[in-house]
């Protein structure tokens, strides 16, 4: 893979696609800001679930932006566990090659895009950036690219696909602190 | 009130005793063990945080036998999970963050971690012969765990942890699986089929040095060094291995060498790296050993550069623990200080390095001259075998003392390459470390060595300087700023000197007397030492030293035994006897 400032990984190309598909009819003039944006760390992102919601500070402005991705259909989650091992450390290419050639399609949809700036469409400077945001977090960390499409984290997560390895890590956000200490403590 | 709670702590196998007092942690509770910090998360009155806990930590073993005050649940869960229930773990049990303070380890895993190493170190005990510490069954049991998920561990623990003992113990549990393969450096061959027959009588270690492989049955070890891979590999690769042991695998940092391509195309079930080098300074170096054992997970290189190398190297201090987590799985690096509590204050390391072709032949020449010549008898035979001795010696420490070509240092004795692996390790890893060798010329030999490998000035200790340049290098080296090595005589240096800011002692040669080396020794360990002091002696196995360190072995309690005494006992021997034991014994 090329050795791009974001999507240098297949994984996180499918986000910058969104921001550069391959098919355009005209030339768009905010990428380059956009890119600017993202490739300073301007942007904040937060990520629960499927949702998104990136805070931009730039000078002056300040913009939030939600995203919403449509999660994979329970079918495509089964028929990726089956590619996928649950035990892999991270994705590679040549995972991501296989889903292709399996017929499965991972890009990224969005279900909703928000922006509170006050431009009239709907691919803001700010969007783009956080498209840009995005595709280095997927680099990053690839598994990514699932979970935000809800792969391990909607709740539709694949438990009957065999043995399934029980995880080796539970989130702290996950945590009550009223049942920490078990249901005796005071 | 305050109660007592249990979190257990998978890497170290050890339980962490803190209390909590209602709303806050409260004082360390009342019982024997170590104190210490560890971070756990802990609510924090709006959620649960990562915070620095006082704790008292306490090995499993002893665990069951404690009587603990105002157990809360967490402890009562441990103790049933001892006891081999599998009770319902609340999140104070297994509370032992990630790197990034995101993630707590989970129930489910902590039980099967302290159940199975517990149930490890059980098995253990009958066919593995050494008394395993904590932190070692779980490196064991851990090395089991992560080769079956992931093909491939790299196990960093610090130098002195016995990552040796740990490879074999793993291979112990696996001797059925087929034949296994060890590569280490050359001159620890002999030091790994040392030790396997001495820990594994159950497995079969063959010294291979390249020719015909030899027949390799399940439980065979085939023990080999670096360079017999790169010039054997093709033998090597005809073979499906159970699994390989890369000992000091920082060897193969760069994967473009013949000996890296080499490594990497040899097939087996389970690949093992042990390296001693803090792997996270070397970034590169990390990923050359993770594609080495595990190259499905770790394929580019690129990649690998971007998500981690380049940020870290810009000082993103979020890339770092993103490195810690994304590694954890396959690394498992513990440190002599955290691992303080289950070690003694002093741990030894007996090395037998194996000698070069060129000592073996200068070895064997000086002893065919001196049995022409005869050692006499009477005082005469006292004189000439020291002096026979004494030139045997230096062979072992470095041919060129002898034949007195210096020109060139490295390669050419397997005690000096070992020995300056360790002292480039040390400096690489900030361990002040002491050098005590009985020669002088062996000493400057190493001053010069430092100087020109490692780039560093080595101020050598030795009985020609004066009272004032005598205190000035011991207080330069007990400086926070002294230089990283200090090369000493053992003679000159071994009594009286303070030298604490080192705790690491390498033995270049053998003395006679066990309680000389241990005086020596107790220059880094002693008041003032808050570390553990690792010892670390260097034997050319085959020769007269081994016979030195054999008489340690048998002698070391009695405490008159003399310098002189065992020059004094070879002169009473009869020459037959007395050359019996000085020549190479050829079986290794």
């Amino acid at each position: 893979m090329a050795d791009n400032e974001f999507g240098y990984t297949s994984w996180g190309m499918d986000w910058v696609r969104l921001a550069q598909p391959l098919k355009v009819s005209k030339p768009e003039p905010l990428l380059p800001r956009a890119y600017s944006i993202a490739r300073n760390n301007l942007v904040q992102t937060e990520i629960e679930n499927t949702t998104v919601r990136a805070t931009i500070h730039r000078g002056s402005e300040a913009s939030v932006t939600y995203l919403e991705l449509t999660p994979l259909s329970a079918t495509t989650i089964t028929a990726i566990a089956q590619l996928i091992p649950a035990e892999a450390l991270t994705l590679t290419d040549e995972h991501r090659v296989a889903l292709a050639e399996h017929g499965i399609s991972i890009k990224p949809q969005f279900a909703r895009t928000d922006c509170s700036c006050r431009a009239r469409t709907e691919r803001c400077v700010h969007m783009l950036a956080t498209c840009y945001a995005l595709a280095r977090r997927v680099d990053e960390t690839p598994w990514l690219a699932l979970d935000l499409q809800g792969y391990r984290t909607g709740g539709t997560a694949p438990s009957e696909t065999g043995e399934a390895r029980p995880a080796r890590w539970t989130s702290i956000d996950t945590l009550d602190p009223a049942t920490y200490f078990g249901v005796t403590a005071g | 009130m305050s109660t007592a709670h249990a979190t257990y702590l998978p890497d170290r196998h050890l339980f962490a005793l803190w209390t909590w007092d209602g709303s806050a942690v409260g004082q360390v509770p009342k019982i024997p063990g170590d104190p210490e910090t560890v971070a756990l998360a802990v609510p924090d009155g709006r959620g649960i945080a990562v915070s620095e806990v006082p704790c008292v930590l306490i090995e499993p073993e002893r665990y069951l036998e404690l009587e603990l005050p105002e157990p809360g649940a967490s402890a009562l869960a441990w103790r049933a999970a001892l006891e081999g229930e599998h009770p319902a773990l609340p999140p104070a049990a297994h509370a032992t963050p990630n790197a990034g303070g995101t993630a707590i380890v989970a129930a489910a895993r902590a039980l099967r971690v302290l159940q199975d190493t517990v149930a490890l170190s059980g098995e253990l005990r009958a066919s593995l012969k050494a008394d395993l510490r904590p932190y070692q069954a779980r490196g064991i049991a851990w090395l089991h765990e992560t080769t079956a998920a992931h093909g491939g561990a790299v196990l960093a623990d610090e130098m002195g942890l016995g990552k040796t003992v740990q490879a074999i113990g793993y291979l112990l549990g696996r001797a059925e699986a087929g034949p296994h393969l060890v590569v280490c450096p050359t001159s620890l061959v002999g030091n790994w089929v040392h030790e396997i027959e001495r820990f594994g009588p159950g497995l079969r270690p063959i010294g291979w040095r390249g020719g015909k492989l030899p027949d390799a049955p399940a439980g065979t070890v085939l023990v080999t060094g670096y360079p017999t891979l790169r010039g054997h590999g093709p033998a090597l690769q005809g073979k499906q291995w159970a699994s390989i042991v890369f000992d000091e695998a920082q060897v193969l940092k760069n994967p473009r060498t013949q000996v890296a391509k080499a490594a990497r195309a040899i097939p087996a079930d389970a690949r093992v790296a042990l390296t001693g080098t803090p792997v996270e300074n070397h970034l590169e170096e990390l990923w050359a050993l993770l594609n080495l054992v595990v190259p499905h997970e770790f394929t580019h290189k690129t990649q690998f550069r971007r998500r981690f190398v380049r940020p870290i190297t810009e000082g993103s201090a979020p890339a770092v623990l993103r490195l810690r987590d994304a590694i954890e799985p396959v690394v498992l690096a513990r440190r002599k200080s955290e691992v303080a509590g289950s070690l003694p204050p002093k741990i030894h390391c007996d090395l037998v390095c194996d000698l070069t072709r060129e000592q073996e032949r200068i070895y064997d020449q000086l002893l065919d001259r001196a049995e022409e010549e005869g050692f006499g008898s009477g005082g005469q035979r006292h004189t000439r075998l020291l002096a026979v001795l004494t030139e045997l010696k230096q062979v072992c420490n470095h041919p060129g003392l002898i034949s007195g070509d210096l020109d060139e240092l490295s390669g050419r004795s397997g005690k000096f390459d070992v020995c300056a692996d360790i002292l480039a390790n040390n400096v690489d890893a900030d361990a002040p470390t002491l050098v005590f060798t009985q020669y002088r010329r062996t000493g400057e030999l190493l001053v010069r060595h430092c100087a020109e490998e490692l780039g560093i000035t080595v101020p050598f200790f030795h009985g020609g300087l004066n009272q004032a340049q005598r205190t000035e290098i011991v207080t330069d080296f007990q400086s926070a700023d002294g230089p990283p090595v200090l090369v000493l005589s053992l003679r000159a240096a071994g009594t009286g000197l303070t030298l604490t800011r080192a705790a690491d002692v390498i033995h270049f040669d053998r003395w006679w007397n066990p309680a000389v080396e241990a005086q020596a020794s107790d220059r880094a360990h002693r008041i003032g030492q808050t570390r553990t002091v690792t010892v670390t002696t260097l034997t050319s196995g085959t020769t007269i030293e081994e016979h030195i360190a054999g008489m340690h072995d048998r002698k070391s309690a009695l405490t008159d035994l003399t310098d002189s005494a065992g020059v004094a006992g070879l002169a009473r021997l009869d020459d037959d006897r007395l050359f019996e034991l000085l020549r190479r014994k050829r079986g290794n």
